[in-house]
């Protein structure tokens, strides 16, 4: 095998499979990518077992063949070539040689039949929808999912497609974050998927926000998306998710509505000076305003007076304020509602303007 | 308040207290006890069971978190801590901060490695008694298992008589993991109501015994030489490096030379063994070396020890498993190895 190619296309290839290839190989191959040229076409493979990328990058001349190069190695090499510079890769046995300019490298490779393959069943849907959508909605609930909990079903992220819109929710067990998109998915009966952790954070690292359409499959153990150049698969997490409906509140009287960059700010500003161990914040209601109070061991304190619409009950509740600044920080729109029901009961934080569709719900703590 | 393992059923049944400290580094009934615990949780609705493992590095302040967060979906939760060995300056006071004021809708359950005496004085561990249920389980003795054995059986609806019982203690040798093993697979073998006899063991125990250096050392002491050397043998079987052995053994030999020229200038026992910290179980076999062999015959014995050092690092002929055996042989008071079956 033998092909020639830019700098400047292969590097950001490389860059873009270099997340999934692992540190700590538990197969040595798994350090490698996997290079396929066949019909003008340069194939990059890399997998952790868990995430596998292929990028497709076009090739002029060159002849079929296969092979794993070590990864690291060749990001390095040519991330440090000379801008504009042209690698002529030449294989043979086990050895590939690369040259560009004046430099040589030869490379150790291992045979492309090792490479572990992702066997993918029959999608059970398949349909389309643009980057930037799906990428928002991971962006509006990723934050939310747990890490290393024994749940293990709560160190992902749901995806549910219903018959018109996808839904994606992510929880920790003291807060839950809830987005959704209209399009319609093909489905009769709704699937619930859960991508992993690892799967949900490669993904937003390569979806742009653009309006460009990517396909999306669901089988019975992956997930694969593919954006025409690049196929991103995952392995789901085989578990149940919990019933989140049943954890939003209903409707209540107590609902405050604000500007969400002043109420941020103010709690952003009060947190300073909350107990580190415990982040908590004492939120109180009252006819037309929201104070917060924190204090922390060394008897410092912090208090914030903030100016809302609000006519309910006065309630004076806790809640951890990184959970409270995380659903503000993601929640769409200028302006923000929070419902209350009670000092024991959760939060709603949602977008004031009702055409947007996320959701935040935040278990309060005691002080 | 401290409960025995035995007492904890009795005790659940009453009421769950807020929180549980499990140590012991007995495995079964560490686990069956924290099962146990858990169980009694879950049919109380405690739903949601979070766990915290305690490494390097451990951020104590996520159990403050933990016990201050309500969950979203469950109202009442048992957290598990799982600490290798004590909390730690740090994570005492946590741990005594949150025993002052457990949360109602909370259990905890500390489950650790053996706990000390001294490490029970502390704050922490004092804390944990005064606000529930701290429950240490110990290893069962040679002596005791035959017993436990049979109350095992027992309570799962298997009539075993007193050999039997015996046999598989024997066979186990302590490791009580493998005796409940037995016993299930006992209960699978065995028709209702049947009794079980020795035959019914030999036919379905498998030889599982799992010895530890120190246990071999003692049967020497005692005299005990077939039980040493199938610890020896079962050792070695287990694909344990003989210099393992051979690093015990003369490590507690010279510790015997020792105590046994101290006692021929005229030290008392009593007095030798509180300075050596040498605990009751351990005297036993001390005593009996010493009745059997002088400080000099002692001498002479780990002198020729040494050439099993020479064995196992390749300059002196002979196979060190032989030798290692032939000086359990002299420590038990045979002139020589008996041939094995």
């Amino acid at each position: 095998m033998k092909f020639s190619i830019a700098r400047e296309q292969l590097l950001p290839a490389l860059q873009i499979i270099g997340g999934v290839v692992e540190r700590r190989q538990t197969l040595p191959i798994l350090a490698n990518t996997l290079m396929v040229v066949d019909e003008g076409q340069l194939a990059l493979t890399a997998t952790d077992m868990e995430v596998e990328l292929v990028v497709r990058l076009a090739l002029e001349g060159g002849n079929a063949g296969e092979t794993t190069l070590p990864a690291r190695k060749l990001l390095d090499i040519c991330r440090t070539l000379p801008e504009a510079a042209e690698l002529n890769f030449d294989f043979e046995g086990d050895r590939a040689r690369l040259k560009s300019g004046r430099s040589r490298f030869t490379l150790a490779t291992l045979p492309a039949q090792e490479f572990p393959g992702t066997e993918v069943t029959e999608p059970s849907a398949q349909f389309s929808v643009a980057q930037g959508v799906l990428r928002q909605l991971l962006e509006d609930t990723q934050f939310a999912m747990a890490q290393q909990d024994v749940r293990y079903y709560l160190n992902g992220l749901l995806l549910e497609l219903n018959p018109d819109n996808l839904r994606a929710v992510a929880t920790d067990g003291h807060r839950l974050a809830l987005s959704e998109a209209s399009l319609t998915t093909g489905v009769e009966t709704p699937i619930q998927i859960i991508v992993p952790r690892k799967g949900v954070q490669e993904l937003l690292r390569l979806l742009e926000n653009s309006e460009d359409e990517i396909t999306l499959q669901v089988s019975t153990n992956h997930i694969r998306i593919d954006t025409g150049r690049i196929q991103f698969t995952s392995k789901l997490i085989d578990g149940r998710f919990p019933d989140y409906q049943r954890v939003i509140p209903a409707n209540s009287d107590n609902v405050l509505s604000a500007d969400r960059e002043t109420v941020r700010q103010s709690l952003t500003r009060a947190s300073i000076l909350s107990n580190e161990k415990y982040r908590g914040i004492r939120l109180m209601l009252q006819q037309g305003m929201l104070r917060a109070l924190a204090h922390n061991p060394e008897q410092e304190e912090a208090e914030e007076e903030i100016e809302v619409d609000y006519s309910g009950d006065e309630i004076e509740i806790g809640f951890n304020v990184s959970y409270l600044l995380d659903a503000l920080g993601a929640v769409r729109g200028s302006r923000v509602q929070m419902v209350f029901a009670d000092a024991s009961s959760s939060c709603l934080i949602l977008p004031e303007d009702s055409d947007q569709s996320s959701k935040y719900v935040v278990m309060p703590m005691r002080l | 308040m401290r409960l025995k393992a035995e007492q904890l059923s009795a005790h659940l049944r009453k009421g769950l207290a807020p929180v549980y400290l499990v140590s012991g580094d007995e495995p079964l009934q560490h686990m069956e006890t924290c099962d146990a615990i858990r169980a009694a949780a879950r049919a109380q609705g405690f739903n949601e069971r979070q766990v915290l493992e305690v490494e390097r590095g451990f951020n104590w302040d996520s159990l403050a978190q933990e016990a201050a967060a309500l969950s979203l979906f469950a109202e009442q939760r048992l957290i598990e801590l799982r600490m290798g060995s004590g909390p730690g300056t740090e994570g005492g006071k946590v741990l005594a901060e949150y025993c002052s004021q457990p949360p109602a809708d909370t259990i905890l359950l500390v489950s650790s490695a053996r706990i000390d005496n001294r490490s029970q004085q502390s704050k922490w561990f004092k804390a944990i008694d005064q606000a529930g249920v701290t429950i240490s389980v110990w290893p069962v003795d040679m002596a005791q298992l035959p017993r436990w054995i049979s109350q095992r059986c027992r309570d799962r609806g298997l009539n075993i008589d007193n050999d039997a019982a015996e046999l598989i203690a024997q066979k186990v040798e302590g490791n009580l993991l493998a005796a409940a093993q037995e016993i299930e697979k006992l209960r699978l073998l065995t028709d209702d109501n049947a009794r079980v006899d020795v035959e019914a063991v030999v036919a379905a125990v498998a030889d599982s015994a799992r010895y530890d250096a120190f246990a071999l050392i003692n049967s020497a002491y005692n005299g005990d030489l077939p039980r040493a050397l199938r610890m020896l043998y079962g050792l070695r079987a287990e694909g344990i490096e003989a210099i393992a052995i051979y690093g015990a053994l003369m490590w507690q030999l010279r510790r015997t030379c020792t105590l046994a020229h101290a006692r021929t200038s005229g030290q008392s026992e009593a007095a030798l063994f509180k300075q050596y910290r040498i605990f009751d179980k351990q005297q036993g076999p001390f005593k009996q070396i010493f009745r059997r062999h002088s400080a000099t015959e002692l001498d002479r014995l780990l002198h020729a020890g040494g050439r099993i050092d020479a064995q196992l690092k390749g300059y002196a002929g002979g196979d060190p498993w032989q030798s290692l055996g032939w000086l359990l042989a002299r420590l038990a008071g045979y002139d020589s190895l008996p041939s094995m079956q």
